[in-house]
């Protein structure tokens, strides 16, 4: 019994439960919290690897950079129907016939860039030749015929 | 509701579509581009349809988007159809 206590005496400074005497450095030696942040990796990872998931199907370099030409061309066509809308001239006796002309000027100069986002934005989960295949159907309706004409 | 209004507009660009269709020709004779009357007809009503469609199982939010991204494709093609009779 007595051999055990001077046990506890040898494993115990004699101020060791002074408050002020609560050395900081031990924590120094405790490696654990290092085991402990690898731990807490793995626990994130999960969702690195999500983001890895959202981000994977346009990560390829051939979706990339046909994401990037086909942008170019939405870009081009909102430039193209811009410019029509500015010199395209339309007569029309009939008043009504003439605003909804003028509105559809407006969402024609629209269309590129709305193509463009709502097809990146509802695809988001398929496969990137669906999206891909969405937007070179935007591509092909959306073509500025007035400024191919020279209208 | 949405698909109503979006109808309502899409009728009117139909209703061009088939004026056209019939005033057209007694101006431009032999010149009638027919094949494009007929696709301004049928555009109006295959591009309601693919809204409704692609629209089904989506939220209000964006069955109005799509109808909204369905009246600029009319607008695309009715001005491109002005365009070609112009300059044709």
């Amino acid at each position: 019994m007595s051999g055990s206590d001077d046990d506890d005496e040898a494993l115990t400074w004699a101020g060791g439960r002074d408050p002020s005497h609560y050395e900081t450095p031990e924590v120094k030696p405790r490696k654990p919290p290092k085991p402990a942040r690898s731990t807490a990796k793995p626990a994130a990872a999960p969702a690195d690897a999500d983001d890895d998931d959202e981000l994977s199907p346009p990560t390829s370099a051939v979706v990339l950079v046909s994401l990037g030409i086909l942008g170019g061309i939405y870009l081009l066509y909102t430039v193209g129907w811009f410019v029509s809308w500015q010199r395209f001239l339309y007569a029309s006796a009939d008043e009504l016939e003439l605003i909804a002309f003028h509105v559809q000027q407006v969402l024609a100069i629209v269309g590129p860039p709305l193509w463009f986002t709502v097809t990146l934005l509802l695809t988001r989960e398929r496969k990137p030749q669906v999206r891909l295949l969405w937007l070179l159907v935007g591509a092909l309706v959306l073509i500025p015929w007035p400024f191919v004409f020279g209208s | 509701m949405i698909a109503v209004v979006a109808g309502l507009l899409y009728a009117y660009i139909l209703w061009g579509a088939i004026g056209n269709l019939i005033q057209l020709p007694k101006e431009l004779g032999t010149l009638t581009p027919w094949w494009l009357l007929i696709v301004d007809v049928a555009v109006p009503a295959v591009v309601y349809l693919a809204a409704i469609l692609l629209g089904l199982r989506q939220r209000f939010v964006t069955r109005a988007v799509l109808f909204v991204l369905g009246a600029t494709v009319l607008g695309c093609c009715t001005v491109g159809s002005i365009a070609f009779v112009q300059t044709h």
